[in-house]
């Protein structure tokens, strides 16, 4: 619940609105901004910014679209995964299978996370691994899914 | 030297955890073909994709070694694991394509 500022109580900002008698005669005629702000506005805007390494055109953004591909990738290897079974009763195959299917739905982001950790200022070389990764992480499993429409 | 040692155990860790898809791919490449003789389709066995099975694990954890040359020990244990993820999909990713395999072949 919202509460009403408490009476008496003033924050400045009005005052610092207001013009000042004698404001004309000394060309402050203007609504002044706290001395802060007044501050930062007179900052110029092409100041150079901090050093670091120089960021590349375009890398964020395509990062960004691989980033969206690979969820979908990890979405599919989790739908498919479902579609995938050990063949075999045994504790130790079925415990194997398992680890299996769980490394095989984190391979995505993994691959994309090391990538991404790799190949920090090299686009052309996080895009070559970006799109091989692409091709080999495709989620073959989930294709009866796919095909059937989920019926299956 | 500390990191020599946790390097050298990542490297028996991640080893030895490429040893299951290894297996797995071993045992696809001696059943398999058995299986489809006794189906009367043993000219169907993918056998490259039996072959691709057993190569991939001990390529992969020697090319995640390589890449991760000279790189601090936290960047080549995310290479392993990768490498470990990347293989455990393919292999469920062989399982899915051999029957689709099957049924072009059985087609075509």
């Amino acid at each position: 619940m919202a509460r009403d500022p408490e009476p008496g109580i003033d924050d400045g900002d009005d005052d610092a609105a207001l013009h000042w008698a004698g404001d004309e005669v000394t060309g402050r005629e203007g609504a002044r901004l706290p001395e802060g702000q007044a501050d930062v506005a007179e900052t110029p805007a092409d100041e150079p910014a901090p050093a670091g390494p120089p960021p590349r055109r375009g890398m964020a953004p395509l990062t960004g679209l691989f980033a969206l591909l690979y969820l979908v990738l990890t979405v599919g290897w989790i739908l498919g995964t479902g579609y995938t079974s050990a063949g075999a009763p045994d504790l130790w195959t079925q415990v194997a299978w398992q680890f299996g299917e769980f490394t095989a739905i984190i391979a995505a982001p993994l691959w994309f996370g090391t990538t991404v950790l790799l190949t920090p200022w090299r686009l052309g070389v996080r895009l070559g691994w970006l799109v091989l990764g692409t091709g080999v992480l495709l989620p073959w499993p989930v294709l009866p899914l796919l095909l059937t429409g989920g019926a299956a | 030297m500390r990191e020599r040692i946790a390097l050298l155990a990542a490297a028996i860790v991640f080893g030895l955890l490429h040893l299951i898809p290894l297996f797995q791919g071993i045992a696809n490449l001696v059943a398999l073909p058995a299986y489809y003789a006794q189906l009367g389709i043993g000219e169907h066995t993918p056998w490259w994709l039996l072959v691709l099975g057993v190569a991939l694990p001990p390529v992969a954890f020697t090319a995640a070694l390589l890449i991760g040359r000279g790189r601090i020990i936290s960047h080549r244990v995310a290479l392993l694991l990768a490498s470990l993820a990347t293989v455990n999909a393919l292999v469920l990713s062989a399982g899915a394509l051999a029957p689709i395999l099957l049924a072009f072949a059985a087609g075509a």
